[in-house]
């Protein structure tokens, strides 16, 4: 049995769940794979209306989400997650493919657990990170 | 054509040209590093190191766009926030990411504070850690086997130092008034590695001085070469 076929079994019982909101679908697609390998149930939304409707459904213990989307900026959305008194415990880690200075603070204050920079993160790094909270 | 903030619009296409190009460079890092992982299976180890290669390739790639970005972030005079930061910490981060780099080309890193209470400066992080990464990862790149780098910083009256000592290559008397220039690379780092943009350096004067403070650099070839910078504690 592979390690993807005992995981798959294993999310059937209970894991940690992960909601993706990423519009890039190759690069949502194999952090996907990644983390399911690693036994979670993962999600992905790629549009905001898909992300409010999984949100509710599927209740996430974490979120992953990119701070350029075409639809609304992430900080808008972050901030409307932890308004939400059903949501604003749901933990999130936010992401960019840019590097501007002050995203990481701003992530933070508004209640975000982590910040990353796409390309400065391997897959490795993305799964302690999770692993750190869940 | 017409110039905004001294781009040109064949400069603006490029820039976007580079943003365009990142996110496929890194997806594609990460698909192959989970090939090399094993985790869609076993690999031979001929594989594993082929696929290695194409990571390492990858990743020079993406470091060559980020250069691009940045140089032209410069010329759009971009002013990137301030934040309070913990240099030593920064710096500590930074020696431990080029530690594969250096262990690999057997150069040891070493770093020096004095004194250990520094206080943390208002800068802009994200250039701040381009910066060292820049000139660390040079003295490593550009260094001999065995070979050492050494860092240093300290702090007198209202300024903090950080030095940057190796025992490489060196740079060639006759090149080194133009090693702050744009795409400059002097001939015997070419003949070394031909990876490389020549925008470092540049990048990081640019950074420094918008700082309010100063790089420079002595060096001997054959020798080493130190860079020191000076920013103003504010």
């Amino acid at each position: 049995m592979t390690k993807l076929q005992k995981n798959k079994i294993k999310a059937k019982t209970k894991s940690p769940s992960i909601l993706i909101l990423e519009d890039e679908k190759y690069y949502s697609r194999v952090v996907k794979l990644k983390l399911k390998i690693e036994g979670y149930q993962v999600e992905v939304a790629d549009n905001v209306n898909d992300f409010w409707k999984l949100l509710k459904t599927f209740k996430p213990d974490l979120v992953l989400l990119d701070l350029l989307l075409p639809q609304q900026n992430g900080f808008e959305v972050l901030r409307m997650v932890k308004k939400d008194p059903l949501l604003k415990k749901t933990m999130v880690i936010v992401y960019s493919s840019l590097s501007q200075g002050d995203d990481r603070a701003k992530a933070l204050q508004l209640g975000a657990k982590d910040y990353f920079i796409k390309s400065e993160l391997t897959l490795a790094d993305l799964v302690a990170k999770i692993k750190n909270l869940i | 054509m017409t110039k905004k903030n001294n781009l040109t619009a064949r400069d603006n296409f490029f820039l976007v040209a580079a943003h365009q190009l990142k996110l496929p460079l890194n997806t594609l890092r990460l698909n192959l590093e989970m090939v090399a992982s094993g985790d869609l299976g076993k690999i031979n180890s001929q594989i594993k190191k082929n696929i290695n290669q194409a990571i390492k390739i990858d990743n020079q790639m993406l470091e060559l766009v980020t250069d691009f970005l940045n140089a032209a972030a410069i010329e759009k005079q971009e002013r990137p926030p301030v934040s309070r930061l913990d240099i030593i910490k920064e710096i500590k981060n930074i020696i431990q990411d080029e530690t594969i780099l250096a262990k690999r080309i057997n150069v040891s890193l070493k770093l020096t504070v004095e004194p250990a209470s520094l206080k943390s400066l208002s800068l802009p992080v994200v250039n701040f850690k381009e910066v060292i990464k820049n000139l660390i990862s040079n003295a490593i790149k550009y260094n001999r086997p065995r070979g050492s780098v050494n860092i240093k910083i300290k702090k007198v009256a209202a300024k903090v130092f950080i030095e940057i000592k190796d025992t490489g290559i060196g740079i060639p008397a006759k090149d080194q008034k133009k090693m702050f220039n744009k795409f400059f690379r002097a001939n015997n780092a070419l003949k070394k590695t031909t990876e490389g943009t020549g925008l470092g350096l540049f990048i990081a004067k640019s950074y420094v001085e918008s700082w309010g403070g100063r790089i420079n650099f002595t060096s001997r070839e054959n020798k080493g070469t130190t860079f020191y910078i000076e920013i103003p504690v504010k």
